[in-house]
Formats: structure tokens, C-alpha cells, sequence
């Protein structure tokens, strides 16, 4: 599937709204892909391997003496997932940046027609 | 604006006595957070539904989204700095009797943060959507 072509999307015409060929190709494609998924997943869960959890007895055993912590789950989200707390908050910093940039234009217009109604 | 549209006596009433309530659990669910259900992240967010009653009271705002936002930065830098001290460069060794007010302060910090962060984005997309309707 080619990305990018613009020709693509939906149209709006007098008719109402028509797909394109390519489209329609397009959304038979997807849902295709999505019921092999679905069928590959249940297939691999009627007739997989059962994995042996290994890290989950780990941390049941080993979380309290080793982080000196009372709770498993802050010890993993504090000790041994400490990158993924650390980067889900650069995330989260990222996303509040890239709101109040992307939208303080439309907020300053707010403000001034909010002053000249107020006026 | 429709700022007499939106007033509402018997919500003013009612959040008054909500606030502190609400302030006081998501204190709670964040210092409670190193032994409990909760942390950083929840109790953040549940201080959050201030400045949203704040909205739902009177539509003006009430935070300084500037000040706000430098204020996420910042805690950022303090996260970053204090859990690269403490764990990456191996002070918990050094001082294992840190260990308790680690736990504390990297839940107070991550708190404000997001607190702060969410503060921002709530009201932005307020605004923006509150603009855009009248």
C-alpha cells in the first residue's frame, strides 16, 4: 500500500459521500489484515506455548529486599522501570509544550475578543 | 462573554465544600503512593479537578498557563536530576538511609508535574473549544 496519495481520501460530492476506488481497495485491504491478525492471535493462544513467568516470580521474591520498599509495584515503577517513569514524564512535559505552543495564537485571540466584548 | 450564563449558585455552594476534599485525597494518594494504590501520576491528576471545578464555577481563568508550563519544565529537571543521582549514579548504595525520602520527594515532584502539565492542557483545549462555540 502506498501512502501519501491524496487522491485517495474521502470525497465529498453532490451525491453525498463517495469513496474512490482506491479507497474502497484500501478499507478491503485493512479489514482483511485485521481478521488474519484476530485469526493468528487466537490460533496462537489455543495452541501456544504457555510462557513461564520468570521476571513476575522474580519480583515477588526479590522486589521488597532489594529496593527496600513495601510495595512490588512502586519498587518496579521506581527501581527497576525507573526509564520508563523517567520518559513518560519527558512525555508528558513534550505534549504540554507542544499544546501551549501549537495553541496560544488562538488562545490570544481569545482574549482579545473576550476584552473588546467585554468593553 | 456568557460568564452570567454559566453561573450557577448551587454549584459555587457545592464545590466550596468540595475543594478541600479534593485537595486533601490527592495529597493523600500521593504520599500514601509508596506503600498504597496511588503515586505521582494518580494523585496529580486528581488535583487537577480543581482548576476544573474552578472552570465549572466561572469560565475566566484561573491559572497562569506560562507560569504553569515552567513550572512542569522545571519539576522535569529536578525528576531527571534527582532519579540519575540517586539510582544511575549509585547514591542508593552510598546512602541507603536516603532511601525513604527519595520515595517521597520523586512522588511530590511527579505530582506537581503533572498536576501542573494537566493543568495546561485542560485549560487550553477549554479555551480553545469555548472560543470557538460562541
Amino acid at each position: 500500500m502506498t501512502s501519501g496519495n491524496w487522491d485517495t481520501r474521502l470525497s465529498c460530492t453532490q451525491d453525498g459521500l463517495k469513496m474512490s476506488k482506491n479507497a474502497k481497495r484500501r478499507l478491503i485491504i485493512l479489514s482483511a489484515v485485521l481478521v488474519i491478525c484476530i485469526f493468528v492471535v487466537i490460533l496462537s493462544m489455543v495452541f501456544g506455548e504457555k510462557m513461564e513467568p520468570v521476571s513476575y516470580n522474580y519480583y515477588i521474591e526479590n522486589a521488597a529486599a532489594e529496593s527496600n520498599m513495601p510495595n512490588a509495584v512502586t519498587a518496579i515503577y521506581l527501581r527497576y522501570r525507573i526509564f520508563d517513569t523517567l520518559f513518560e514524564a519527558l512525555l508528558l512535559g513534550a505534549a504540554v509544550s507542544v499544546v501551549f505552543y501549537f495553541a496560544s495564537p488562538w488562545e490570544k485571540e481569545f482574549d482579545e475578543r473576550r476584552d473588546e466584548e467585554n468593553e | 462573554m456568557s460568564d452570567e450564563k454559566r453561573h450557577s449558585e448551587i454549584l459555587e455552594d457545592v464545590l466550596q465544600f468540595i475543594y478541600p476534599l479534593i485537595i486533601l485525597f490527592g495529597m493523600y494518594v500521593i504520599l500514601t503512593g509508596i506503600s498504597q494504590p496511588g503515586g505521582g501520576f494518580q494523585g496529580g491528576a486528581i488535583l487537577v479537578a480543581i482548576f476544573m471545578c474552578r472552570y465549572l464555577v466561572s469560565s475566566k481563568k484561573m491559572a497562569r498557563l506560562d507560569l504553569m508550563q515552567k513550572i512542569d519544565k522545571l519539576i522535569l529537571v529536578f525528576i531527571l536530576a534527582l532519579a540519575s543521582l540517586f539510582i544511575l549514579l549509585g547514591f542508593r548504595e552510598l546512602f541507603p538511609y536516603f532511601n525513604d525520602i527519595y520515595n517521597m520527594l520523586i512522588g511530590i515532584l511527579i505530582g506537581i508535574k503533572v498536576a501542573s502539565g494537566l493543568t495546561v492542557i485542560f485549560y487550553t483545549f477549554a479555551f480553545i473549544e469555548g472560543g470557538e462555540e460562541d
